[in-house]
């Protein structure tokens, strides 16, 4: 493998519980806000309530617009808006340009509506709308529709790197020329099976998420999306670069790491491969940590070892873990934070794990580095690292 | 590194059975024969007696499984990766690869609605016991990337891992992600093909959304509704030319668009027209002079069916000279066009 080509990222959007956009949601982690609640969308006869970070009352989302879009391709509406907005691109620029358009999502795919299944289960014959709703409301073909794109299209279903591997795919399509811009990231929803799902797997933490302490109990699910656009032949503003991307799976379990983070290894390995960069090139590391046992032990003895003076940390103490959109939103506050030189704390976080061996950052953090590593683990064993750099 | 990526072996399962030879057969036949399968509302005594509660479906035929897994982890596998690793053993097989490297062996998968019936099966243990006694393995089997990672663990494939979901479209640009990661080395091989699985509520939704049907798919009268859903998997050996043992086709391109398609004149046609009358305006729209081939009718209808048009492809090369242009629609009027030929197999 050679050193690929950089693709410039021109443009940010994002909405998550901590914000309804960017300057929003990095204030959030600057102000070491966060806003863990029990769920007003997701209702169950769970014992314990678990906390959520959930969005509440935005009118894009919970207006009576676009009823026939389910909350994920919402999110992604909000999102790509913003971005689009901050790479100057306006509705009428798009039209007739080759625009691609590349969202990883998980619930976003999943015919997975109660409200459907409950009747048919009981012997009655449905409403059909929610079914409509599914078959209307892909992600990426969402946008394309929304913003009457004619290039390339795809929605990634890698469970929760699904957002980095659309990221980096993106890149490629770049570089391939397949198209000459790429709208890219990805978006997810609550959804109250999923969330039985993860308490049926006991990974999720009754108390807010703590990613690498000691006394961490497992992830709180959130939701949102983050968006990146990127550019062959950019005329606005870069704002940084995609200067690589690796891929790699464990082979090892559904829902666990391999033990010895050696997928994750090779994932790094390849992204700086294509980088050119070095381990001691990388100014931070946007951590997965979910918060649960393993993930945490595994990837922080993996920073540990690769990257002993790098400064790491996880952003899900803000957000919870939005699954399909993480790696968007991750790439989109490891961006903010190459371009402000800070990075906010790893809120959660109080007490070292010796099992670790690595301490997250713990207070504001000014820094002059210009490469940001962002990492991702996925059940099914993904592992996705993509490397940001600063685009001075 | 050649940037020539060809097609060096396939696993086939579907209503035809298991393999390619299978799949010639069927190819040869024209169609396989639906099976009438109950899809009324479950738990409605006496529901699945009527007649009206009936729809065709084409269930895949399993055969094989043990060769590449053992009974014990077959009893914890869904359906839905059944499908996958058959197809993806079986092509490993074929391709002669059992032995190869796998670090530098990758798996893209293509599935327009994932692991439904698991999804279903999920909701179902909500349902019954209640939102504490849903069954976490179900769960962690119902996300749309369980086939892609179940096949990994099984056949212990460690490199690049990707599934795409976007319906009709899901297998071409499964392609797209597959050809950048071999051209630009980040893999050696990748098995890249499409799975779809059918459970009852499809079936329920096939006959509200569409009605009765009691003949077959006749996927090239345009006008008319004759989708009959089914399931099974495509998975197709990618590697780089140079690198191919006994390649079967290359992969002249792939073009993506809207609208009405520009097919080379060149060469013949198999069209990815299932019996949906909303995407088929789109073929009537395209064709012109070329010898039109449809091999839906083998396989079912089913958003990840591009994969069988392109083994359906290979297979023809084999005594054709090509090229083979696949043509596949979705309702919206996005298209793909993979073209194969022989060019450079000698």
């Amino acid at each position: 493998m050679s050193v690929v080509q950089p693709v410039a990222i021109t443009g940010l959007g994002c909405i998550t519980s901590c914000g309804d956009n960017v300057a929003q949601c990095f204030g959030s982690l600057l102000q070491g806000v966060r806003n863990p609640k029990p769920s007003t969308l997701v209702k169950t006869t769970h014992k314990a309530h678990h906390p959520v970070f959930e969005v509440i009352d935005h009118p894009g989302i919970d207006g009576a617009d676009s009823p026939d879009l389910l909350r994920t391709s919402k999110f992604a509406l909000v999102a790509v808006a913003e971005a689009l907005g901050d790479a100057g691109w306006t509705r009428e620029e798009l039209q007739g340009k080759r625009v691609g358009v590349s969202l990883g999502t998980t619930v976003g795919c999943a015919l997975n509506n109660e409200e459907f299944n409950r009747s048919y289960h009981r012997g009655q014959h449905p409403c059909m709308d929610p079914i409509m709703r599914y078959l209307q409301s892909n992600p990426a073909e969402t946008i394309a529709r929304e913003y009457q794109l004619t290039g390339p299209c795809q929605t990634i279903n890698n469970a929760c790197s699904s957002a980095t591997d659309a990221i980096g795919i993106a890149a490629s399509w770049i570089r391939s020329g397949l198209c000459d811009s790429v709208i890219a990231g990805g978006a997810d929803e609550l959804c109250r099976v999923v969330y039985s799902g993860f308490v049926s797997l006991m990974n999720v933490d009754e108390g807010p998420c703590r990613p690498f302490d000691m006394d961490r109990q497992g992830l709180n699910l959130g939701e949102g999306a983050g968006i990146v656009i990127l550019e062959k032949n950019p005329r606005g503003t870069v704002k940084a670069n995609v200067i690589g991307y690796g891929l790699a799976c464990d082979a090892h379990h559904l829902t666990a790491p391999e033990p010895d983070g050696d997928g994750l290894r090779r994932a790094i390995a390849i992204a700086l491969t294509e980088s050119g960069k070095q381990h001691s090139d990388l100014a931070f590391i946007n951590a997965h940590g979910t918060g649960t046992k393993e993930n945490d032990k595994v990837e922080g003895r993996v920073i540990r070892e690769l990257f002993p003076q790098t400064p790491f940390l996880s952003t899900k103490g803000y957000t919870g873990h939005t699954l399909g959109a993480a790696g968007g939103v991750e790439a989109v506050f490891s961006i903010v934070s190459l371009l402000r030189r800070v990075l906010p704390i790893n809120i959660g976080f109080e007490n070292p794990d010796p099992e670790i061996g690595a301490v997250p950052v713990m207070e504001i953090t000014e820094f002059g580095g210009g490469i940001a590593l962002s990492e991702s683990l996925a059940f099914g064993g993904n592992n996705s690292a993509i490397l940001l750099a600063r685009a001075d | 590194m050649s940037s020539e990526i060809a097609i060096d072996g396939m696993g086939l399962v579907g209503a035809f059975g298991t393999g390619k030879e299978a799949f010639r057969s069927a190819m040869a036949k024209g169609r396989c024969e639906a099976q009438m399968l109950a899809v009324g509302p479950e738990n409605d005594p006496g529901s699945d007696d009527k007649e009206e509660n009936l729809y065709p479906a084409l269930r895949a035929e399993l055969e094989g499984l043990e060769e590449f897994i053992s009974l014990r982890a077959l009893r914890r596998m869904d359906y839905f990766s059944r499908l996958a690793i058959l197809g993806v053993g079986k092509a490993l097989l074929d391709a002669n690869l059992m032995d190869a490297d796998r670090q530098k062996m990758g798996i893209v998968i293509g599935t327009g609605y994932g692991a439904s019936a698991t999804t279903f099966g999920f909701m179902d243990t909500m349902l019954d016991f209640g939102d504490a006694c849903a069954s976490p393995t179900k769960f962690s089997n119902s996300v749309h990337n369980a086939a892609a990672a179940n096949v990994a663990i099984t056949l212990k494939i460690q490199g690049v891992n990707l599934t795409v979901s976007q319906f009709e479209l899901s297998v071409p640009i499964a392609l797209q992600a597959a050809m950048d990661w071999l051209k630009n080395g980040a893999a050696d091989t990748i098995i890249m093909g499409g799975v779809e699985e059918y459970c009852r509520p499809l079936g329920y939704c096939y006959q509200r959304l569409f009605g009765l049907h009691d003949g077959p798919m006749e996927p090239l009268a345009f006008s008319q509704q004759t989708a009959i859903p089914g399931e099974g998997a495509a998975f197709l050996v990618l590697r780089r030319l140079e690198q191919c043992k006994q390649p079967l086709a290359v992969i002249d391109s792939l073009k993506l668009g809207q609208g009405r398609a520009e097919i080379p004149q060149h060469g013949k046609l198999i069209i990815g027209a299932d019996g949906h009358n909303q995407s088929a305006k789109h073929y009537a729209d395209s064709i012109n002079q070329h010898q039109t081939s449809c091999f839906s009718p083998v396989y079912g209808s089913m958003p990840a069916g591009a994969a069988f048009d392109m083994a359906a492809a290979a297979i023809q090369l084999a005594d054709s000279a090509g090229p083979i242009h696949c043509l596949k629609y979705n309702c919206r009027g996005d298209y793909a066009i993979t073209t194969l030929s022989r060019e450079g197999i000698s």
